[in-house]
C-alpha cells in the first residue's frame, strides 16, 4: 500500500497547459473519462465473472461468457465479455506514453525503461502467482503440484514477504529502511516469475507445434496477455504517432501471416490468448492503442474517426481472414478490439461534460484496479468455492440478484474508501 | 475607375466631416466650462453627429460590400478539381469496363468488370464494378446543391426546382429513349425481331428515339446558327421532349411496380419494365430534390430515417422485388437517392472536421451489419447497406482527392475525363454499349489480345481527346 498516488496515479494524469496563464506553468489535470472508462472496464471484468455464478440471471450470467453457444455474440465470432480485456488494454495505451514520460522526466530515461520493464514482468507474474492459487485449489481435487509449480511457489513466498514488508514500511519509522528494499524483493520476486512463465509457455507453444496432445504448463491468462503486451509495446513508448503505427502494422502484419498459415491458429487457440506468439497480437493492439491515445490528445475527432476506422476495417477483413476469435487473438480480433474499445471511450469521453456530480463510482473503480482484481480473486473466488450450490447455481433469480447488488454495493464501497484515502497497490 | 472615383469622394467627405466634428466638440468642450445648460445642448448636437457617422460608415460599408461582391462575382468560378477528378475516374472505369466486357481476349479481367456474384467480392453480395455507378450518383450530390443555388439566385426557388426537376425527368427521358433503340430497333437490324413484336411501350419509346435524334440534330444546329432565340427554343424542344420520355418512362415503371405487387387477375399489363441505370440517376436526383434546401444534418435525417425504412422493408421481402429489376427500379430510387445525398452532405463537409467521422461511421455500419449480419448488399435491387457502403468508399476516394487540389499538372487526365461526365456516359453507352457490343458484338468478342488492346487503346484515346478539346474550348455539355 502507498499514500502517495505514485505512478498508477501518474499513469492517470494528464498534462494539460494551462491556456489561461501566460506563463509556461503546466498544471495537471485528471481526465475523468479515462478513469471512468477504466473503471467500467474492471466493474465489467469482476462483476460479470461473478454473475456468471448464477444461471438463473439469464443474459446477465451470461454477459462474462466467451463461448459463442451461451455468450452474447455482438459479431462473428465475438462475444461481449470478448471486449473487456481489450478495453483495459485500451485504457493502459491512453495513459502509457504520458506515464513514461513522467516517470523519465523524475528519474531518468534508463530507470523509466527498467521500471516498466519490471511493470510489465509483474504484471505477468501476479498473473502467475494467481494461476498458482488455482493450481494449489486443484491439488486438493487430486492435482500433483509439478517442478515449476513448486518453484513459483517458492517465488511467491518471497513476493509475499515481500508485500509484507511493503505493509510494514508504511508505519513512518521503518519507512527509510524497509521501503526499497520491500518494493525490490516484490518487484524482483514477481518478475522472476513472470520471466519464468514467458519461458514455459513458449515452451508449451512449441510442444503444441511438435505434438498437439503434448504435456502443457498452461500458465497463461489474461494478465500475462496484458503484462507480455507491454512488454511488446514498449520500446514504442517514446515514439512519434506515425512510427507507432507503423511499428504496429508491422508487427500486426507479420503476426497475421503467422496466424493464417497452415494450423497456427487452432494451435494458437490452444493457449489463453494465443500464449506468447498471441501476445505479441496483444502487443500490437496496445501500440495501436498507444497511436489513438496519441490523436486523442491531438485531436479528439481523429482519434474517434481512427477508432471507427479500425472496427470497420477488422470486420471488413473477415471475409478474407475468418471470423474473430479471442482465444488465438486472430488478426480480426485485433483490428475489432482497438476500434471497438475506442468507440466505447469516446462515449465515456463524450459524456464527461454532462457528469456534474461528485458521485462517481466508476472513477472509484478505476482507481485501484490491481486491488480490485484481487478482491474478486479472493474474496469472491473463496466465497464462490465456500457457498452451497443452492446459493449459486441453483440459486433463484430474486436470491442471485440480492447477491449481485450486495457483491456491487460492497466492491464499490471498498474502492470508495481506497479511492477517498489515496490509498494504491501499484505495481 | 468610376466606383474607386466615388469611393474616393466618399472617404474625402467623411474626412471633412470628422474634422468638423473634431472642432464641434472642442468647442463645446469650452462651452463646457462656462454653463452646463450649454453643455447639454452640445452633447445632443455631438450625439446627432455621431449618429450621422455612424450612418455614413454604414452607407460605406455597405457600397465596400457590394464592391467586394461585384468583384467577387467578376472572377471566374474556380473549379473543385478533386470533384472533375472522382468523377473522371467513375467515367474512365465505367468505360473501361463496357469496352473489356466486348473482347472475350480481356476474360481475365472479368473479376474487376462483372457485376454481383461473378465479380471480385468487396464485400458479401457486392463486386468490385458495383461500387462505381454508385460513386457516380455520390458525385453527382457533390455538386447538387451548389448547382441548385446558383440556379435559385439566378431564377428564384421555383424556377430552380423546376430546372432540375426537368434534368433528372431528361435523364430519365435519355436512358429510356436508348432502351427504346436497344430493346426496339437494334432487334430489327439484327433480324431478331419484327416492328410487330415489340411491345406498346417499346415501340412507342424507339419511335420516340428519333424525333429526339432530328430534335439533336436541329439543336446542334442551332449551336452555329448566330440567333439566340432560334438556340432557345431548340435546346428548350430537346429537353421538355426528353423530360417528356422520362414522365412517360416513370409512369410506365409505376404502373409495372403496382403490376409486380399486384398482378392483374386477367394477366394483361399495361406497365414497362425497362430501366436503366441513366434512369436510375434520374430517379435518384427526384427523390432527391425535395430536400435540396434543407441543411446538411436534416438532409442526414432524411438519408437516416430512409435507410431505416428501407432497412427493414428490404430484409422483410421486398428484396426479391427489388432484385428483379436493374438498379431496384422505383424502390432501388430510394437507396440511390440517399447515396446522392449523402454526396450533397459530403460536399458540405469538405472542411468539416466531422467529414471522415462520417465517412468512418458509414463504412462501420455498414460492414457491421453486412458481414455481422447478414444483411442483404447487392447493386441490383440497391439495398440501402450496398448504398451507405459506397457511399462511405466515394467520400474517402474523395476526401483522399481533395488532398491533390493544390497539384494542378498541365495534362490533368481524370479531370479531362470528368469535366463531360454526361456526354461521354451517352457516347460509351450508344457507340460502345449498342453499337459495338451490340452489333458488331459476335466479331469483336473473336479478336485476339493485341488486336483487342489496340481498339481499346483507340476508344479511350478518343475519348480523352473529346474531353480534352471540350475542356480546351470550355464547352461543357449539360442536359
Amino acid at each position: 500500500m502507498d499514500k502517495d498516488l505514485k505512478e498508477e496515479e501518474i499513469a492517470k494524469t494528464v498534462e494539460v497547459s494551462a491556456k489561461e496563464s501566460n506563463d509556461n506553468n503546466a498544471t495537471t489535470k485528471r481526465i475523468k473519462s479515462i478513469d471512468r472508462f477504466r473503471g467500467f472496464c474492471v466493474f465489467c471484468m469482476l462483476i460479470f465473472q461473478f454473475l456468471k455464478n448464477f444461471p438463473s440471471l439469464g443474459f446477465l450470467s451470461r454477459l462474462a461468457d466467451h463461448s459463442l453457444e451461451n455468450g452474447i455474440v455482438i459479431l462473428p465470432g465475438m462475444t461481449l465479455a470478448d471486449i473487456i480485456a481489450p478495453a483495459f488494454i485500451f485504457a493502459i495505451g491512453l495513459t502509457f506514453a504520458l506515464s513514461f514520460s513522467k516517470w523519465q522526466r523524475l528519474y531518468g530515461l534508463k530507470r523509466a525503461i527498467i521500471h516498466y520493464l519490471e511493470r510489465a514482468l509483474a504484471i505477468i507474474g501476479l498473473g502467475t502467482f494467481l494461476d498458482l492459487c488455482n493450481k494449489v485449489l486443484d491439488s486438493f481435487s487430486g492435482y500433483t503440484l509439478n517442478a515449476f509449480d513448486w518453484t513459483i511457489f517458492a517465488f511467491s513466498i518471497i513476493a509475499i514477504i515481500g508485500l509484507v514488508l511493503r505493509i510494514l514500511a508504511t508505519i513512518p519509522s521503518w519507512k527509510k529502511k524497509l521501503s526499497l528494499p520491500a518494493e525490490q524483493i516484490f518487484y524482483i520476486a514477481l518478475s522472476c516469475m513472470g520471466i519464468m512463465n514467458i519461458i514455459i509457455t513458449t515452451i508449451d507453444f512449441v510442444n503444441i507445434f511438435n505434438d498437439f496432445g503434448a504435456f502443457r504448463f498452461d500458465y497463461w491468462v489474461t494478465l500475462q496477455g496484458i503484462g507480455f503486451a507491454i512488454l511488446v509495446a514498449l520500446p514504442f513508448v517514446k515514439s512519434k504517432s506515425w512510427v507507432k503505427f507503423l511499428g504496429a502494422a508491422l508487427i500486426f502484419v507479420a503476426f497475421t501471416i503467422f496466424h493464417q498459415i497452415g494450423n497456427n491458429k487452432e494451435w494458437l487457440d490452444v493457449i489463453v490468448h494465443g500464449g506468447v506468439v498471441g501476445g505479441f497480437g496483444w502487443g500490437a493492439m496496445l501500440i495501436f492503442d498507444m497511436f489513438i491515445a496519441d490523436l486523442y490528445f491531438k485531436n479528439k475527432a481523429n482519434a474517434f474517426m481512427s477508432s471507427l476506422f479500425f472496427c470497420a476495417i477488422g470486420i471488413f477483413l473477415i471475409q478474407w481472414l475468418g471470423n474473430i476469435n479471442m482465444g488465438s487473438c486472430s488478426p480480426t480480433f485485433i483490428l475489432v478490439s482497438v476500434g471497438l474499445s475506442g468507440i466505447i471511450f469516446f462515449v465515456f469521453d463524450a459524456l464527461d461534460k454532462y457528469h456534474k456530480t461528485k458521485f462517481d463510482p466508476l472513477v472509484w473503480w478505476g482507481k485501484n484496479p490491481i486491488i480490485m482484481f484481487l478482491l474478486e480473486f479472493f474474496v469472491i473466488g473463496v466465497y464462490t468455492t465456500v457457498m452451497p450450490e443452492g446459493m449459486l447455481a441453483g440459486a433463484s433469480w430474486y436470491l442471485a440478484l440480492i447477491q449481485g447488488i450486495v457483491a456491487i454495493v460492497a466492491l464499490t464501497a471498498i474502492a470508495y474508501g481506497l479511492s477517498k484515502s489515496k490509498k494504491s497497490l501499484s505495481l | 475607375m468610376k466606383k474607386k472615383n466615388k469611393i474616393q469622394e466618399i472617404s474625402n467627405i467623411e474626412n471633412v466631416e470628422e474634422q468638423n466634428i473634431e472642432i464641434e466638440s472642442s468647442s463645446s468642450e469650452n462651452a463646457n466650462n462656462e454653463i452646463v445648460r450649454e453643455n447639454e445642448v452640445v452633447e445632443v448636437e455631438k450625439e446627432k453627429q455621431d449618429d450621422k457617422i455612424e450612418i455614413k460608415e454604414n452607407k460605406k460599408t455597405k457600397k465596400q460590400k457590394q464592391n467586394v461582391e461585384s468583384d467577387k462575382s467578376q472572377k471566374p468560378k474556380e473549379r473543385i478539381l478533386s470533384i472533375d477528378r472522382f468523377r473522371g475516374l467513375c467515367m474512365f472505369a465505367m468505360v473501361c469496363s463496357f469496352v473489356f466486357g466486348i473482347f472475350s481476349a480481356f476474360g481475365f479481367f472479368a473479376p474487376i468488370i462483372e457485376h454481383g456474384e461473378g465479380g471480385f467480392q468487396v464485400l458479401p453480395g457486392v463486386s468490385f464494378a458495383d461500387l462505381f455507378a454508385a460513386m457516380f450518383i455520390f458525385v453527382i450530390g457533390l455538386t447538387m446543391v451548389k448547382s441548385f443555388k446558383s440556379r435559385e439566385q439566378k431564377f428564384g426557388t421555383r424556377r430552380a426546382y423546376f430546372q432540375l426537376a426537368t434534368r433528372f425527368l431528361a435523364l430519365i427521358g435519355v436512358g429510356i429513349l436508348f432502351n427504346g433503340f436497344e430493346n426496339g430497333w437494334a432487334q430489327i437490324f439484327t433480324g431478331e425481331s419484327t416492328w410487330a413484336d415489340l411491345s406498346i411501350k417499346i415501340q412507342i419509346f424507339g419511335v420516340m428515339f428519333w424525333i429526339a435524334v432530328a430534335l439533336l440534330i436541329v439543336y446542334a444546329v442551332s449551336l452555329f446558327v448566330k440567333n439566340e432565340k432560334f438556340k432557345r427554343i431548340a435546346e428548350a424542344m430537346f429537353r421538355y421532349f426528353l423530360a417528356i420520355a422520362g414522365i412517360m418512362a416513370l409512369y410506365f415503371i409505376l404502373v409495372s411496380t403496382g403490376e409486380k405487387i399486384t398482378p392483374p387477375v386477367d394477366g394483361e399489363r399495361f406497365g414497362g419494365w425497362e430501366w436503366d441505370t441513366l434512369q436510375n440517376i434520374g430517379l435518384a436526383g427526384l427523390l432527391a430534390l425535395p430536400f435540396v434546401k434543407y441543411d446538411k444534418w436534416g438532409r442526414l435525417t432524411i438519408v437516416g430515417i430512409t435507410f431505416v425504412v428501407m432497412s427493414v422493408l428490404m430484409q422483410n421481402g421486398l428484396f426479391p422485388l427489388a432484385n428483379s429489376i436493374l438498379e431496384g427500379g422505383i424502390f432501388g430510387g430510394f437507396s440511390w437517392a440517399c447515396i446522392l445525398l449523402l454526396g450533397t452532405i459530403f460536399a458540405e463537409l469538405k472542411d468539416h472536421k466531422f467529414y471522415w467521422i462520417l465517412s468512418a461511421l458509414l463504412l462501420l455500419i455498414s460492414v457491421v451489419l453486412i458481414v455481422g449480419f447478414d444483411f442483404i448488399a447487392a447493386k441490383r435491387g440497391c439495398t440501402p447497406v450496398y448504398a451507405i457502403f459506397c457511399a462511405s468508399i466515394s467520400s474517402m476516394i474523395w476526401g483522399g482527392l481533395n488532398f491533390l487540389n493544390n497539384w494542378k499538372p498541365k495534362f490533368d487526365f481524370f479531370a479531362i475525363w470528368g469535366s463531360n461526365a454526361i456526354l461521354t456516359y451517352i457516347l460509351t453507352i450508344f457507340f460502345v454499349g449498342m453499337i459495338l457490343g451490340g452489333v458488331f458484338g459476335e466479331t469483336l468478342s473473336a479478336v485476339n489480345i493485341g488486336v483487342a488492346i489496340v481498339i481499346t487503346i483507340l476508344i479511350l484515346a478518343l475519348f480523352t481527346v473529346m474531353n480534352w478539346l471540350l475542356k480546351r474550348k470550355n464547352k461543357y455539355i449539360r442536359i
